[in-house]
């Protein structure tokens, strides 16, 4: 479905190799944009799975970003992880012009894979994997007591969360403290 | 020849190093089989790099004793619920049901505003008074079964099922109320309870009954339609001033009310006396053989400033204040509805 391709974003994109279209139907050729995450691995999208994401539908429509340009700048995602672009251009490729499903299966279980991959997903902006990540989440503490949600979800208690703020509060006096003393300094 | 023997000594010191060596930094390994078997320079090269050995910690020393972690220490935070904004932690909770929100709410204060803000939408609230029960439906489903009857309320109320109750009260928002119960009966508990209670955000308040539980109730509610049926008691003077009593009530709906002339001129006299809003409603539905076009000619002599036949203008005690009515009567119901209002 999508081709991943190790190296820059110079390097020629590999050819892609979509489902074949209905004889009857006439061949339309497809236009492709390339993106890359934070490890640089350029990944060949067509525009049809791009529609899920509204980001950069929006990028294209509103840009006027051609294929050309795309390829020689893939569109640069720096705080999404290559996995988990690896993952979302995937989703996308496989319910290109389909009606999305009611359950996805196919979305991590690991607990960090799927915070990261809702965080990247938000930020693409692709609604209905966002529902789907977000119900899997949810379905992450389903029947647990609190001690346990608190324990998968990391949320730390009233009292944890109050020691934090202090010791921000204090690190923070203490940074202040030794920048004056060095400005200090450096005025003798 | 001793000296012979030191030297010796030396070079299997050496030797003894350079396997050190080579098990510590085994990257050197291939530089010495590539370029030379000088121990030398394999010494200086180790002596160079202990030197960026001992810089690097001396700047983590450094680090520490400003109060940081040295970065190499410093752990990648992980990602969980916590990296999320307010409005995906909302959309998260969409998906819980009652029971997981009620337990994400005991988890930490932010959590707790969060499940409170997203209000979980039930259809239907039994409350059967009598028997200290309470039951919730959503989609036909009964969704969640409390009981209170052994909860030392109000000794050890924080640690008892009312509070569980209260916590539903505080996240839900309910299509109807229903409150089957014995009138007055466990008035001692549920007077402190009603105190303590949170608003009941309902769109109907139906109860069987009228008593402290359902006045408290009322009194509770927000926003919300409220139905009384009627028993033979209630049809005294101090209950149904209470029934209309309550504030913030768009619509009132007495049904099967035993009475006469002296219990409907009671409920028109009380609902007006709340000022009713515009849109506002009284609903009353009589049981017996209560003559309803009989009492409006008493009525309408007594009270009203006739505006064609079922419309009425009353004057409130502040002679500035007045509201007009629409009347809408059949043989055994009365239906009053504000069309205006100069208060």
């Amino acid at each position: 479905m999508s081709s991943t391709e190790q190296g820059t974003s110079s390097a020629a994109p590999a050819e892609p190799t979509t489902a074949p279209e209905s004889a009857a139907a006439p061949e339309v050729p497809e236009s492709f944009y390339y993106v890359h995450g934070k490890d640089k691995v350029v990944h060949k999208v067509s525009a049809g799975a791009l529609q899920h994401s509204a980001l950069i539908h929006g990028m294209i429509s509103n840009l006027g970003y051609t294929e050309e340009q795309a390829k020689a700048n893939p569109f640069p995602f720096e705080n999404i992880d290559g996995d988990i672009l690896q993952m979302v251009v995937d989703w996308c490729n496989q319910h290109k012009g389909k009606p999305t499903p009611p359950e996805d299966t196919n979305l991590p279980k690991q607990k960090e894979k799927l915070f990261d991959l809702v965080l990247a997903v938000n930020y693409l902006e692709i609604k209905e994997l966002l529902t789907y990540c977000c119900k899997q989440v949810a379905m992450m503490v389903k029947g647990k007591s609190p001690e346990e949600i608190r324990e998968i979800w990391m949320i730390p208690t009233d009292a944890e969360d109050e020691a934090a703020e202090k010791e921000a509060k204090k690190r923070a006096g203490k940074e202040a403290a030794g920048e004056t003393a060095a400005a200090a300094g450096d005025a003798k | 020849m001793s000296e012979n023997i030191d030297l010796l000594k030396l070079l299997a010191r050496i030797d003894d190093l350079r396997l050190e060596i080579r098990e510590i930094f085994p990257e050197i390994e291939e530089k010495v089989d590539s370029k030379s078997s000088n121990f030398m320079e394999i010494l200086i090269e180790e002596q160079l790099r202990n030197e960026e050995t001992i810089q690097k910690l001396q700047n983590e020393i450094q680090w520490l004793k400003m109060g940081k972690l040295p970065k190499k220490l410093e752990k990648i935070p992980e990602k969980n619920w916590n990296c999320l904004s307010e409005k995906l932690k909302l959309r998260c909770i969409k998906f819980l049901d009652l029971k997981d929100r009620l337990r994400l709410r005991q988890t930490a204060h932010n959590e707790r505003n969060l499940v409170d803000f997203l209000q979980f939408h039930v259809d239907e609230m039994l409350i059967f008074g009598s028997q200290n029960f309470l039951n919730l439906y959503k989609n036909g489903e009964s969704i969640l079964k409390i009981s209170w009857k052994n909860s030392n309320f109000p000794k050890n109320w924080k640690t008892s099922q009312i509070l569980t109750l209260f916590s539903i009260f505080k996240t839900s928002t309910f299509d109807n109320c229903v409150i089957y119960q014995a009138p007055n009966e466990f008035d001692s508990i549920f007077q402190t309870f009603f105190q303590k209670c949170p608003p009941i955000r309902t769109c109907e308040l139906f109860s069987s009954g009228f008593s402290i539980i359902t006045a408290g109730l009322a009194k509770k509610c927000r926003e919300f339609t409220k139905i009384y049926e009627c028993e033979l008691q209630e049809t005294s003077v101090d209950i149904l001033q209470k029934m209309t009593a309550a504030l913030h009530v768009p619509q009132l709906r007495v049904l099967n009310l035993n009475g006469g002339h002296a219990e409907c001129n009671i409920l028109i006299k009380g609902w007006i006396s709340q000022n009713p809003a515009i849109r506002s409603e009284l609903f009353v539905q009589f049981n017996g053989d209560f003559n309803v076009d009989k009492f409006f000619k008493k009525f309408r002599k007594m009270l009203a400033r006739i505006h064609g036949e079922f419309e009425r203008e009353f004057r409130m005690t502040d002679p500035s204040k007045w509201i007009f009515i629409q009347i809408t009567k059949s043989s055994s119901t009365i239906k009053c509805t504000v069309v205006g209002a100069g208060i």
